[in-house]
């Protein structure tokens, strides 16, 4: 299945052409994990992970159709 | 005593007279520092039922314990007053140099009572302390104060000043110090403007006496290290992006306010993000005192129509000048920003009154002859033009100073007004965000997401991840966090830095890092049960100054499209912020009746009778 990706801030720098959007391909049953590990993007520091706008975590497993958003860690204010 | 300086200064502004007295020990201990000595002192010398804008309301400003030293982002100070724009109490947070000048010139405080009969500054060289004559000072910008006092005192000194927007009363003018930080909430520069004092200045270069300096010493040493391999070695995104960096987060989960909480996406989002602001506009971030982390903006617009530098802005400024008015335009919203800093209005409510006018506008309800000009969502020139406008007063511009909600009641659609308590909600959309709206109607400042920022738990997964569209779990998560907001506010330190470093990580949250600073830096040994107990206590003391002004659950409350028609887009469509569920839940937590009074018990409990 194919996995919309964008990435944000300096995470940007992971996706080929540095604009932070691109898309992967997953197997079935693939998860949050193995997608930031295809993407080359370590888990620590514990980064915000968004799947059509609800949060994800490492184990959540990927829909077909979903997006994914990843931020590094971030404040308020 | 250690950690507390023992100094408080008393000016009676009718009479001009300065005296000092020495802080209680036992107030400390029990109130621990700024937004806690503040509500105490309000509780104990004024008449909750006052007008706001009499001789008769007091202001204080005091900084915490840990204010002046070298703990991270021990920056901050509180003014405590009688809002008016909310009738309720208010405490607005301030960094920048002039709190830790304040402690370092051995005052931990100082109480403004009275007006003066003519416009005055207070000017503390060293603890001595003295008014000075500002008739010459009138009418200047926050800038152009500053300048001008640093000109008449010392290049060393540091100063807290009001523009034309506080002389003019308008009841969400702010007082800025360090020339770009801004006491910004509830309109605190209308209070000293309303008492004819136009700044505070002060020279400070004493130390903040600690108890035990070799334990405080290893002790930031130890934060800072933890802090630095959290960061592997990076600058945080803070820095580089500034708090705007959270702005496409807000936007994802649906919830960024958009053309007066309409909607909770933005078309024109990514032009005015923390990244577009840092590759467009930002010359180099900027910290406050003792602070590592910078997320202060130092900014410039070098070409175009809206050229200008200062510094800013912020999330919350870019949210409410931005989204919420559907401007798209960074440069814009940047310049707007400028010119509420330097005639010293809140952007928070300046952004939120304007949207409310725009919807009001645009539904035919507000006609353009009262505005003197078209007010469209979007409009980016109107929205710089009409903050000048508010600032003075002028026009249209008088209806404005008054924030949305006298705005909308003036054309007989109060609903249309986004605030609670009077005062415009922070950046985030409620409906999507269960706890913040509980926040909101329960914040004693009105509106505010620093009182409680559940967004750490509910979107930012700090220091545990909570469900943003769950309301079961809130209550208790709300109280916890106002109690904890409570501590970091009244210790002297940043919020931005405290929750993610100083709090313990887990679902019971616990500022046990928060603590053993305090204990380094006073003495005091707390255990964590009192430290709690201490947060617990600024809230319900703040809770009854607002029964004994009137104020209660009525008044607990949230507009009508945020608790009654859904998000009609995005990840949260269809939700609404289930208050009504949540609110009796929170009562029952805290300890408080069905009408959010605190029970005897409570009260009794907290040694508040």
């Amino acid at each position: 299945m194919r996995l919309p990706v964008r990435l944000f801030l300096d995470l940007k720098s992971r996706s080929p052409d540095g604009s932070g959007t691109m898309v992967l391909d997953l197997e079935e049953g693939e998860t949050v994990a193995s997608a930031l590990r295809r993407l080359g993007i370590a888990p620590d520091p514990p980064k915000v992970m968004l799947l059509d706008g609800r949060q994800a975590r490492l184990d959540t497993p990927i829909s077909d159709g979903q997006e994914l958003a990843v931020f590094p860690p971030l404040d308020g204010g | 005593m250690f950690g507390w300086q023992d100094k408080v200064l008393h000016v009676n502004l009718s009479r001009g007279q300065v005296s000092s007295e020495p802080l209680d020990p036992k107030m400390a201990r029990d109130y621990l520092g700024g937004r806690g000595l503040g509500v105490r002192w309000l509780l104990d010398r004024l008449d909750p039922t006052c007008d706001p804008l009499s001789p008769e309301n007091i202001m204080v400003m005091a900084a915490g314990p840990l204010t002046g030293t070298r703990a991270p982002t021990g920056a901050r100070y509180m003014i405590t007053t009688k809002s008016p724009l909310t009738g309720a109490i208010t405490c607005s947070n301030s960094g920048g140099y002039f709190p830790a000048a304040l402690m370092k010139a051995g005052i931990q405080a100082v109480i403004f009572e009275g007006r003066a009969p003519e416009p005055v500054y207070l000017w503390i060289d060293e603890g001595a302390a003295e008014l000075r004559p500002a008739r010459h000072l009138w009418g200047g910008t926050t800038h152009q104060t500053i300048e001008k006092i640093l000109e008449e005192t010392s290049p060393a000194a540091r100063v807290a000043a009001i523009g034309p927007a506080g002389e003019r009363q308008v009841l969400f003018a702010s007082i800025m110090n360090d020339r770009d930080r801004a006491a910004g909430r509830s309109g605190v520069g209308a209070v000293m403007g309303s008492k004819n004092l136009k700044a505070v200045a002060v020279k400070g270069s004493g130390q903040v006496p600690l108890a035990d300096p070799i334990g405080f010493q290893t002790l930031v040493a130890e934060i800072l290290a933890r802090f630095k391999a959290a960061n592997k070695g990076n600058p945080p995104p803070l820095r580089t992006y500034g708090t705007a960096g959270s702005l496409p987060l807000l936007q994802k989960y649906g919830i960024l306010p958009t053309r007066n909480f309409q909607e909770g996406t933005f078309s024109g989002w990514e032009s005015i993000t923390g990244a577009a602001l840092t590759e467009r506009f930002l010359k180099r971030p900027k910290s406050c005192f003792s602070c590592p982390i910078g997320c202060g903006r130092v900014t410039e617009i070098t070409e175009g129509k809206f050229q200008g530098k200062g510094e800013g802005p912020e999330y919350e400024s870019i949210y409410a000048l931005g989204s919420d008015c559907g401007v798209d335009n960074l440069a814009a919203i940047t310049k707007a920003n400028y010119l509420c800093n330097e005639l010293g209005l809140d952007t928070m409510t300046m952004g939120g009154t304007l949207a409310c006018a725009m919807e009001l506008y645009e539904k035919g309800i507000l006609p353009e002859s009262d505005i003197g000009r078209p007010l469209r969502f979007g409009d980016a020139e109107a929205v710089v033009e009409l903050v000048r406008q508010t600032a003075y007063r002028e026009g249209f511009g008088q209806l404005l100073a008054l924030g949305s909600a006298r705005l909308a009641e003036q054309y007989g659609r109060p609903e249309l007004a986004m605030v609670s308590k009077k005062q415009e909600f922070a950046g985030y959309d409620p409906r999507g965000a269960q706890g913040l709206g509980l926040a909101y109607a329960t914040s004693p400042i009105g509106a505010s997401h620093m009182r409680a920022l559940t967004a750490y738990t509910e979107l930012f997964n700090v220091p545990v991840p909570t469900d943003p569209h769950s309301w079961e779990d809130k209550p208790r998560l709300v109280k916890d966090w106002q109690d904890v907001f409570a501590l970091i506010d009244a210790a002297g330190l940043c919020i931005l830095f405290t929750v993610r470093n100083l709090v313990t990580p887990t679902i019971a949250i616990q500022p046990k890092g928060l603590m053993d600073l305090i204990n380094c830096a006073t003495g005091a040994n707390y255990e964590i049960e009192e430290f709690l107990k201490v947060g617990e206590r600024i809230l319900n003391a703040e809770r009854l100054f607002l029964n004994r002004a009137g104020i209660d659950r009525a008044q607990d409350t949230l507009p009508p499209r945020l608790t009654g028609e859904s998000m009609t887009e995005g990840p949260a469509r269809g939700k609404v912020c289930r208050l009504d569920d949540m609110l009796p839940v929170y009562y029952q937590v805290r300890g408080w009746d069905e009408q959010g009074r605190p029970t005897p018990a409570k009260l009794a409990e907290l040694g508040l009778v």
